[in-house]
């Protein structure tokens, strides 16, 4: 092994997938209760009570396990070993750029992008987990840190020799804007999967049938409207138009289907995932948005010669915080009026608003070329 | 009549205050957005390529609806007025709100109100003497402001919190103005310079030499570490400073800023091509060297020979316009045009490096029966490096970035403060205290239950001993 941080990073890929199993196991075994008990009294001192929920002891073995509490422990882990490998990284990024005049992350390279980010997000997952007890999330978190890791071992995709940072990244600016919009990733990321939890308590089976109609709806509207979209022939575009707008049509038809009828759910639970999904999203925000529109356009600035370009980039991550933003709006106006609006299409708004946060960091590259295209 | 226009007034508020308007905006301006990742802009993209890919006809098309330029489309330039007086009307509206708020004073509340806040705790028993001084004091350590009336306390802290939000809605108005700013009064241009070129710039008092430039590998490697250029400011005839300039690290002078933008060879403005020319029958007359945009004379002919452009990476789009597709020398190629002792125009054609491109391109040409008088081959060139300049005047830079250091202040404040509120009140027996939060922020129960449990332990009241109830 010629670095070491190679190492680090294999073994957490291990280690982040035992840990996922981990999660898993506790989803499985510890299923939140159901009915929960009748509306908590005023003024008995918060919802204390309700944080530390763990099934109750079932008649045979494996459930008996407390999954949930090892599952933590092997997310610290986890975070340690790849943490260790991010140190190691920085350390031979150093090294490869001669340590040149700014303080680097290691950031400059598909490889390096990946292996943060699964230090980054579970990290943050972590503080959010301590703060909320919602030991759900996991299974999402832990799984996507070793896809990514999956992803990074693959040297066809990512190259894992460090490598000289190219003139356009030697600044403190880009570090600074960088390590911002990974935090609000990392915090958006949380988010998401406690929407995913909050979304599957709240529709149960049907979330499968809805997230089923999603995916192929994105799939669909990636391989066919777009490229028929692009083909700009009249009675192509055309086609492209009412496919997207049957898929919509369809999409939005379940969801109202799905909307309408409300089982009694424990909603003590749900509003505390709900919760945690607004802190995650309201603490990612600022970072992301300081981080791409502040420091993001002083770097720009600097690098480029002027603050926004509107390159693809910038308008894609523009998007994004966007549609957080309405989120925020949308749940400060209508969801803080009705439960069933927050719980409801503001949900939806926050897997938008991660959607979007996806395109304008993975998706975009596949679209367009940036001057932004090097992560 | 007065009435009316009231109303309209009225209306027109309503209409640009209401946060649905900011909703359906921002989703249209972020729908916009997504368009535009997905249609290349003017901005990074050249027409050839904008052909090579839709067609001519699905350009004509995209140019039409204004998608090529859509952040210059008037239908995006007037969302962007009708977002800007919206957030204005907006952050006014919520302006007098946030000073209603801080002007409203906190007043004390009878118990019977207090004991049906989300958050209060009764403690019960006989109530020490000096109770309110001692939680007025634990008040004051966890940094509220405190204060005592007859027969109960009032505390609060961080209530200029509810400015915030409205000074990160202000921060985007200034830095939309900034923009504006910059927009309207700023200059741009991108310069290609050689050594010792001296660049003239519009409407300052001052001119800048290229001394030199350079560029530096990383030790045994291929990468490129460092683009640098050496400028000089040359002010009334006189050199006043004199800074080498990298990407990431502008000279600045005057308000004028040069960057380190681009590096290269200057192969399609001044590449010099060595040519071979022969007669059709074979006769060869030799090798001449001319640069692009001038020719070269041959004698022996009368004739001349004009070097027209020159591409490095040659291709041709469906209208068989010819664009370079990269700036690297993939497959050069030079266009020529030769004339007479009379100065008339007896041939014009493409000359390659590329020996198979050569024979493709003389085979089609014989195939649409052009008989030229003269082979002419492409078989050496070479051209300056260049460095290149972006400058700029940018009057809106410190409104922007004064708009910057709002937009954090104001967002930070209004994330990590929160204004609270608590209530004591003393009863014959008991202590009610009750505590309120802005926004209703749920972990506001968590850090109550601490506060109550800390006041509870200062043994303010003595709880009465429970009694042994036997059945
Ligand atoms: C790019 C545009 C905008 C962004 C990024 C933005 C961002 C925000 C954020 C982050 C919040 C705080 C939400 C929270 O407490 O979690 C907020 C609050 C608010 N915004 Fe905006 N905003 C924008 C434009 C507007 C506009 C145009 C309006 C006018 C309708 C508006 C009205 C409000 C109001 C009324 C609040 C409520 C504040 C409160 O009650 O605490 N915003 N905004």
């Amino acid at each position: 092994m010629r670095y070491p941080s190679v190492l680090f990073f294999y073994l957490s890929t291990l280690s982040y997938f035992v840990t996922f199993v981990l999660y898993l196991l506790h989803v499985v075994f510890h299923p939140h209760p159901r009915p929960l008990s009748p509306p908590r009294e005023r003024g008995d001192g918060g919802e204390g009570a309700t944080l530390g929920i763990i099934a109750a002891s079932a008649s045979w073995g494996l459930s008996n396990i407390a999954w949930g509490v090892w599952a933590t422990r092997a997310l610290l882990a986890s975070v340690i070993l790849s943490g260790a490998g991010v140190i190691a990284r920085a350390i031979e990024l150093g090294n490869a750029s001669q340590w040149v005049k700014v303080l680097l992350l290691p950031l400059s390279t598909t490889y390096e992008t990946l292996t943060f980010f699964s230090w980054l997000i579970p990290l943050i997952y972590f503080v959010m987990e301590r703060k909320f007890q919602i030991k759900q999330v996991g299974v999402f978190v832990t799984g996507a840190a070793f896809v990514m890791l999956s992803v990074a071992a693959s040297p066809s995709v990512a190259p894992n020799a460090p490598t000289g940072v190219p003139p356009s990244l030697q600044s403190y600016w880009l570090t600074i804007h960088v390590l911002f919009m990974v935090l609000g990733i990392a915090f958006f990321t949380s988010g998401f999967g406690a929407t995913l939890v909050y979304l599957w308590r709240r529709y149960e089976k049907k979330l499968f049938l809805l997230f089923g109609a999603l995916l192929a709806a994105i799939a669909l509207t990636i391989f066919f409207v777009i490229p028929l979209f692009a083909t700009l022939q009249p009675a192509k575009m055309l086609a492209a138009v009412a496919l997207f707008g049957l898929l919509c049509a369809g999409f939005g038809g379940l969801l109202l289907f799905v909307h309408r009828e409300q089982r009694p759910v424990a909603w003590e639970f749900l509003e505390n995932i709900e919760e945690m999904v607004y802190r995650c999203n309201a603490l990612g925000f600022p970072f992301y948005a300081i981080g791409g529109f502040v420091f993001g356009a002083i770097w720009a600035e600097q690098a480029w010669s002027r603050y926004w370009g509107w390159d693809p980039k910038e308008t894609a991550m523009l998007v994004a915080a966007l549609v957080y933003a309405v989120y925020l709006h949308a749940r400060l106006t209508w969801g803080a009026r009705d439960a069933g609006w927050r719980g409801g299409l503001v949900a939806w708004l926050s897997v938008l608003g991660y959607l979007a946060v996806l395109y304008a960091w993975i998706g975009i590259n596949y679209f367009v070329s940036s001057l932004h295209s090097f992560v | 009549m007065s009435a009316f226009f009231r109303e309209v007034a009225r209306d027109l508020y309503q209409f640009f205050t209401s946060v649905t308007l900011a909703i359906v905006l921002l989703s249209l301006i972020a729908l916009i957005g997504l368009v535009s990742t997905l249609i290349p802009q003017e901005t990074f993209t050249r027409e050839v390529d904008y052909i090579a890919r839709y067609g001519v006809e699905g350009y004509a098309l995209l140019k039409q609806l204004q998608l090529t330029n859509i952040f210059g489309s008037w239908y995006f330039l007037f969302l962007m007025a009708l977002f800007t007086l919206n957030l204005a009307a907006c952050t006014y509206k919520r302006l007098t709100a946030s000073w209603r708020y801080w002007k409203l004073p906190m007043s004390p509340i009878p118990p019977e109100g207090l004991r049906r806040f989300e958050h209060a705790r009764v403690l019960s028993g006989a109530v020490a003497p000096d109770a309110a001084q001692s939680i007025a004091k634990l008040l004051r350590r966890h940094g509220y402001r405190v204060h005592e009336y007859t027969s109960g306390l009032l505390a609060e802290k961080w209530r200029w919190e509810c400015f915030g939000i409205d000074v990160f809605h202000i921060s985007l108005l200034i830095v939309i103005f900034g923009g504006l700013a910059t927009m309207l009064f700023g200059y741009r241009t991108f310069e290609i310079a050689h050594q010792g070129d001296i660049i003239q710039i519009p409407g300052a008092d001052f001119t800048v030499r290229v001394n030199r430039f350079w560029s530096e590998n990383y030790p045994n490697s291929e990468r490129v570490m460092d683009w640098r250029s050496e400028l000089t400011v040359i002010e009334n005839g006189k050199e006043v400073l004199t800074k080498t300039i990298e990407v990431n690290a502008p000279l600045r002078y005057k308000g004028y800023n040069f960057y380190q933008s681009a590096f290269g060879i200057d192969w399609q403005g001044a590449a010099r091509v060595t040519l071979a020319l022969s007669r059709a029958d074979g006769t060869e007359l030799g090798e001449f060297v001319g640069t692009v945009g001038e020719g070269v004379e041959v004698p022996s002919e009368q004739i001349f020979v004009k070097i027209g452009a020159f591409l490095p990476d040659f291709a041709l789009t469906e209208n068989f316009i010819a664009y370079s597709r990269t700036q690297r020398l993939q497959n050069p190629a030079v266009f020529v045009e030769v004339y007479d002792a009379h100065g008339l125009r007896i041939m014009r054609t493409w000359a390659f490096a590329r020996p198979e491109m050569q024979r493709f391109w003389e085979t089609a040409m014989h195939s649409v029966g052009g008989q030229t008088p003269y082979t002419i081959k492409l078989i050496g060139m070479t051209a300056p490096e260049f460095t290149g300049l972006q400058i700029t005047k940018d009057p809106g830079r410190p409104i922007v970035y004064f708009g910057f250091l709002f937009m954090i202040v104001g967002m930070l404040v209004h994330l990590y403060f929160k204004h609270r509120q608590i209530w004591v009140a003393f009863a014959e027996g008991e202590i009610i205290i009750a505590g309120a939060v802005r926004n209703n922020l749920r972990s506001f129960a968590e850090e109550f239950r601490r506060l109550v449990e800390e006041i509870r332990q200062l043994n303010v009241v003595t709880e009465s001993e429970p009694e042994l109830v036997t059945h």
